[in-house]
Order: structure tokens, then sequence, then C-alpha cells
């Protein structure tokens, strides 16, 4: 059940970035475009 | 981990010295009928390359087995690979199981080849279990005897401080390290977890193309390994700078795989993170009650007391407080300011109490934003977004009062 779930997995990520879209790095007039409020992410760990 | 030609063979010098001393005997007992005191002497010292009838000989007078020796140095070979294997694959049990199995036969070790790649796997380990004064602790250690690693055991030993660095939130010096060993090619740079650590440091440092970049890299290794866990970690780097490049249809496809994925391996420290990330996302779209809803279903999964849960309580404070939603922001920052005083974080301790401040009187709250939460967020090198708001509120707050020279000042440090 684990194996399968896990090629599952792997099958659609193959899918998921072989996908031809470019990076877009965040522009610094970007700042202007604050909403009044921001969020923080919580990376993953560093292990 | 590979041997190299040209690796010494154990050392049995220093081996035959320390069965000898333990078993009470002078060089001349030992020597008796097999060499001279000398020759002894110098094998000890391993200022002379013995042969090996004249070690096997001295080795048998002291009851070791050199067959036995010769299993003990596989045995140790095998458990260093199959440990770093294990941290490769994030399989924390099993690492702490190798590293007692490891630690029983720790005294062994300063007689084999391996005496400084174990130290350094030791540095590896409470980097891993996130022990960072036990860590500074053996990075001394291992400082005072880098001249003399091999090439291998150098590389490993500045990995591992960038790792640290990552670790004390050192991003700029750790990227540098990183940096360093990737352009030396000398190494073995291409290992995913050497390419997601270079990616969790640019994550960290917002520089969100090359985190993508990166966490591309290690993800196809990753995935050639089957290497489920790190696959997660790093599809959780990628949700998260895909998120702050505004590529929100991407960030929104890794978010939803982690969150199905997390809730079959049942892992209760990964699924609050991802709901907590995801709610990050609906943010930056402005979908405000969708990323309430979010951070919410993150904060009814974490204990109550550490660093994650502060940060998603303060996000929900924000939040509530842009909504207008005055009372449960409060709550919120009340909240906020007691768990960052008792976890010693100063940053939330101070911003909670900038917004309770600010929501009892705008003029009092603006004036400790001024006074205490700018330079100490500028003392700590925070990121750019993170003050810019502040900087933004404040001209914002001046612009309103008239003061147009405050406001400007502020503009001026938007623009800086």
């Amino acid at each position: 059940m684990r194996k399968f779930a896990v090629l599952l997995f792997s099958l659609s990520l193959v899918f998921l970035f072989t996908t031809n879209k470019g990076v877009e790095v965040q522009k610094s007039s970007d700042v202007f475009a604050l909403n009044s409020t921001q969020a923080y992410p919580i990376q993953p760990p560093v292990g | 981990m590979t041997d190299k030609p040209g690796d010494k063979i154990m050392e049995f010098g220093a081996l035959i010295k320390f069965y000898r001393t333990q078993r009470g005997m002078t060089q001349g007992e030992l020597a008796k009928g097999i060499c001279s005191v000398p020759h002894l002497s110098k094998i000890e010292n391993n200022s002379k390359e013995a042969n090996q009838e004249t070690v096997s000989l001295l080795l048998e007078r002291l009851n070791i087995n050199m067959k036995e020796m010769e299993e003990n140095e596989e045995q140790i070979k095998f458990l260093l690979r199959e440990f770093s294997s294990q941290i490769n694959f994030y399989l924390k049990d099993q690492v702490e199981d190798t590293f007692q199995k490891l630690k029983d036969i720790e005294h062994f070790i300063p007689f084999s080849k391996y005496i400084y790649i174990w130290e350094l796997y030791k540095y590896r380990y409470l980097l891993f279990k996130g022990l960072l004064e036990e860590a500074e602790a053996q990075r001394e250690l291992l400082h005072k005897q880098k001249k003399n690693f091999s090439q291998h055991e150098n590389y490993l030993f500045r990995y591992y401080n960038a790792v640290f660095l990552i670790l004390k939130g050192q991003f700029k010096q750790a990227d540098e390290i990183l940096e360093t060993l990737y352009t030396e090619k000398e190494h073995d740079t291409s290992s995913g977890e050497f390419l997601y650590h270079r990616a969790l440091a640019k994550s960290s440092m917002e520089q969100s193309g090359h985190a993508i970049h990166f966490g591309k890299l290690a993800l196809q290794i990753f995935m050639n390994e089957h290497n489920f866990l790190r696959i997660l970690y790093t599809l959780m780097l990628l949700g998260i700078n895909y998120t702050h490049s505004n590529i929100f249809e991407e960030a929104e496809a890794c978010f939803r795989h982690l969150i199905r994925n997390a809730e079959i391996i049942r892992d209760k420290k990964l699924l609050p993170q991802v709901f907590h990330n995801m709610g990050y996302l609906q943010q930056k779209m402005k979908n405000f009650m969708q990323a309430l809803y979010y951070f919410k279903k993150s904060l009814m999964l974490q204990p109550n007391h550490n660093h994650d849960y502060l940060v998603t309580l303060y996000v929900v404070g924000e939040l509530q407080y842009s909504l207008n939603s005055f009372e449960k922001a409060k709550a919120c920052f009340e909240q906020v300011s007691t768990l960052a005083k008792d976890l010693g974080n100063k940053k939330f301790s101070l911003l909670a109490e900038f917004y309770l401040l600010k929501m009892l009187s705008a003029d009092k709250g603006f004036k400790y934003l001024e006074s205490k939460v700018i330079p100490f967020l500028e003392g700590a090198n925070e990121h750019a977004d993170d003050i810019t708001l502040f900087y933004k509120m404040l001209a914002d707050y001046y612009n309103q009062k008239g003061l147009v020279v405050e406001a400007v000042k502020y503009l001026n440090k938007l623009t800086e």
C-alpha cells in the first residue's frame, strides 16, 4: 500500500515538474504592493 | 563514504601500544624474542612500517585476534556507511540506532582509519538532532584537528559547518561556504542533501529563484533515490518559493501533494507546517478567509508551546487585525506576547506588544514601533519584507498626520 502510494506520488511529481513554465523572481517593486499583513512561511527541517 | 587508493591501513602501532599499556606490559616484555625494543617503539609511534609477521606475533602475545580486529574494521566501515545513508534518507530512528552501535565500538575506532570520519559524523549527528551547543563543542574539537584531514574530510567539515550556520540562522555565511564548495569542483556537490541545503539557505534568504533552481535539482535526485521524506521536505521548499515568486498554481499543487502525503504517512510534525504554508499561500493570493482556515487547521494540530505555533498564532493575529476583527486579534497578540516571553523570542514579543498598544492608542503604538521594534528589526538583519511593512505603516501614519518630513524619511527607507 505504502509502496503504491510512493509510486503514484512520484509519477504525479514527474508530471508536475516537467512543466515548461519559467521561474519568476519577485521584483523589488512588489515591495510597494504589500498588503497590510504578511505571513511567514515555516521552512522544512534542516536535517 | 568510499575507500580511496593510498588510504592508510589500520593503525596497528596505536593499537599495540593501547593494549600493551592496558595489560601492564613493558616494551621489553612484549618485544622479547620478536623484535628489538627500539623497533617496537617505532612501530608503536607509527614511525616505522612493520611487517605483517612481526605485527601478528605482537598481537598474538597481547591475546588480540587479528581476524577479529579486521572484522571490527569492516563493521565500523559498514556502520558509518549506513549512518550516512540513514541521515540522507532522514530515518530518525535508524540514525539513533546506528549511532548507538557506533558508540558501543567507539573505543576501537581510533585504531581504524575512520577516526576523523567518525568525529565528523558525530558532528553531523548533533546537527541532525539540532543540538547546537554540543555541535559547537564538536566543531571546536574538529577545528583543532583540521590540518590532519584528508581532502574529503576537509570537504565534509566545511559542508557541516554550513549546515551548522543554517541552524544558527546565519544564512548568508552558510550560503557563501556552500557556494565556495560548489565552485571548487573538487568535491561531490551533486548529492541531493547538498543541493537541498543550498536550496534551504537560498530560501531562508528569500532568494526564491535560486531556491527553486537548487530545489528542483535536489528533488530530481531524491526522486531517483525514492527518498520519500526528503522529497516531501523539498516540495515544501519549492511550495514556499513558488509562493514567494507569485507562481501560485505550482505552489498550490506542491502543498496539496504535501497535505495528501503527510496524511498518508501520518506525519504529525509535517502536516501542521504544510497547513501553515498553505495559509501563507492563500494570504499571498489575498484569499484571506481561506488563509485563516488553513492557519487555524495548523494551530489545532500543533503542540501549543513551540516556535512554529508562535509564528502561526502571530500571523492569525495580523490577519484578524487586517480583517478588522480587533477583539480576536487582541486575544491572539496577548497569547503571542506571553508565549514569546516564555520562549525567549524577542522579535514576536515586540511585534505583539506593538499591535496591542496600537489597538489602545495609535500614537502610543507608533511611538513604540519607532523606538523599540524598528531598531530591533534593523539590528537583527531581518528579512527586507519584515521591515518594509512597518516603514510603510509609519509613512502612512505620518502622512495622515501631515508630518511630511517624517513620512518621507520612511518612504526613503523603503526605496533604499
